[in-house]
């Protein structure tokens, strides 16, 4: 059984059918990368897949819970991580803080226990240094890095990312894409949707391309990047047609 | 029958002065935890709480706070409520600081950021944990200015309360000037009192403000 299954979801907006019956499958250990035109509903799926939006039709189950499934709403939490391209970290709390406050508030830990957990992902994402440091005096790749190592402390078995490196200056986004790049080495489960085809390909190993609310095609980074098959995927990776 | 305007009158004003400030503290610390109830409510999931809210803010910050004093002090016992002059003074004072409160909180509460709740979703905090450490810290950090800025409307409402015999600045004013005839020289030094109590206030509303938008 694949970590992530899902089976014809839909969902719509207004009329607008923006995720139009999508089927997909991510094992544990894999990392997908999901591409795709603007508004071809990269967020909307992974929104639906993070609890955020609720899908018109369809199913998600993640590790053999249903989402929806509002008994296990507690464990499926526990699940799915899940970091955005506005990082949107806490104003007020320092980084350990943002860090600590969902390891002590819904894991119930201690102060030492969390803050120990707080520092390793720290110490992880390379930014050990600015623990109590907040997030107005860090920059762009630095709050993205805490974002990361907040959503990694709670250990969560798929991570969810939303174009994580689009809101950066092109120097950040190295830093940010090097420790993406060493949690896929270490089998973290993650769906990047990212509009660098180079990190995808570099970073993943399956790409799928969402065209208009469906899974245009999916399978292997480098034979979906190197051959694809469809005219709109050729025309979206700036091929000769 | 008349005196001179005498420096114990100083004296009486001063101690009137002490009531102000206590009536204000007192509108402050029970009109603000009202108005937290007020502000959560009217931003509630319960369409039937938050249309009860508007219509309770509506209501309280539409009419005069002299008006709602009346009602409540001379009011209520048409109805066989006979309030004394102190709950009238407390239930008037936590009725009108609630509204404006509660109406200056929720515009903060939904000011922040949707991104700031998705955040605090996956990570799992309840509704309640995300009102507590995420949502409400930040509201309050930025209602500030406009909290301290209205302390000083309800110093100046609680010259109000001498209507219904509160011995405040106001009403001891009252009666020196009655028995002194100096009417410049009291309600001149009634001026200044106000002012000083209300000044610091505004500039510290000020300086809150100017801190917020350095850091923000
Ligand atoms: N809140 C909303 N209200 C109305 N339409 C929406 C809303 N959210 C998304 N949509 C629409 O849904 C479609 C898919 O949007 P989505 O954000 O999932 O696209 P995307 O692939 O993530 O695009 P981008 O690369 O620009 O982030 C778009 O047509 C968008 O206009
Ligand atoms: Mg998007």
């Amino acid at each position: 059984m694949a970590l992530l299954e899902i089976q014809a979801l839909r969902r719509r907006i207004g009329g607008n059918e923006v995720l139009a019956g999508i089927d997909l499958d991510v094992e544990a250990g894999e990392v997908l990368a999901l591409i795709g035109r603007s508004g071809s509903g990269k967020s909307s799926l992974l929104r639906c897949i993070g609890g955020l939006d609720t899908a018109d039709g369809g199913r998600i189950v993640v590790d053999g819970i249903g989402i929806g499934d509002a008994a296990r709403k507690r464990d499926l939490r526990e699940r799915i991580g899940m970091v955005f391209q506005s990082f949107n970290l806490f104003p007020h709390l320092s980084v350990e803080g943002n860090v600590t406050l969902a390891l002590r508030k819904v894991r119930g830990m201690a102060k030492a226990e969390a803050r120990e957990i707080a520092h390793a992902m720290l110490e992880k994402v390379g930014i050990a240094d600015k623990a109590g440091a907040y997030p107005r005096a860090l920059s762009g790749g630095q709050m993205q890095r805490v974002a990361i190592a907040r959503s990694l402390a709670l250990q969560p078995r798929l991570l969810l990312l939303d174009e994580v490196t689009s809101a950066l200056d092109p120097e950040m986004v190295r830093e940010v894409q090097n420790v993406l790049t060493l949690l896929a080495a270490e089998g973290v489960t993650m769906i990047l949707v990212t509009h660098e085809i180079d990190f995808a390909r570099a970073a993943s190993r399956r790409v799928a391309f969402l065209h208009k609310g469906r899974i245009g095609e999916i399978g292997p980074t480098k034979q979906v990047l190197d051959t694809p098959a469809t005219a709109e995927l050729r025309e979206f990776l700036g091929f000769r047609l | 029958m008349f005196r001179e305007f005498a420096w114990l009158d100083v004296i009486s004003l001063l101690r009137a002065a002490q009531w102000t400030i206590l009536l204000s503290l007192f509108a402050f610390v029970a009109g603000g935890l009202v108005g937290l109830a007020v502000a959560l409510a009217r931003v509630s999931r319960i369409a039937a709480l938050r249309y009860a809210m508007i219509g309770y803010i509506n209501l309280l910050q539409g009419t005069p706070f002299l008006i709602q004093l009346l009602v409540i002090y001379f009011g209520l016992t048409f109805v066989g409520i006979r309030l004394d002059a102190w709950s009238s003074a407390a239930i008037a004072l936590t009725l009108y600081t609630s509204a404006f409160l509660g109406e200056i909180w929720r515009g903060c509460i939904e000011g922040v950021p949707t991104t700031q709740w998705e955040a605090a979703e996956v990570l799992g905090l309840s509704h309640f944990q995300k009102y507590l450490y995420v949502i409400l810290p930040q509201a309050l950090l930025v209602s500030l200015p406009a909290t301290v800025g209205f302390l000083v409307q309800i110093v100046k409402a609680t010259s109000l309360l001498s209507v219904i015999g509160f011995a405040e600045i106001m009403r001891i004013a009252q009666t020196i000037n009655n028995v002194t005839f100096q009417p410049f020289i009291v309600y001149g030094i009634c001026a200044v009192l106000y002012f000083l109590i209300c000044l610091p206030l505004s500039r510290f509303s000020v300086y809150l403000e100017r801190r917020l938008h350095g850091v923000a």
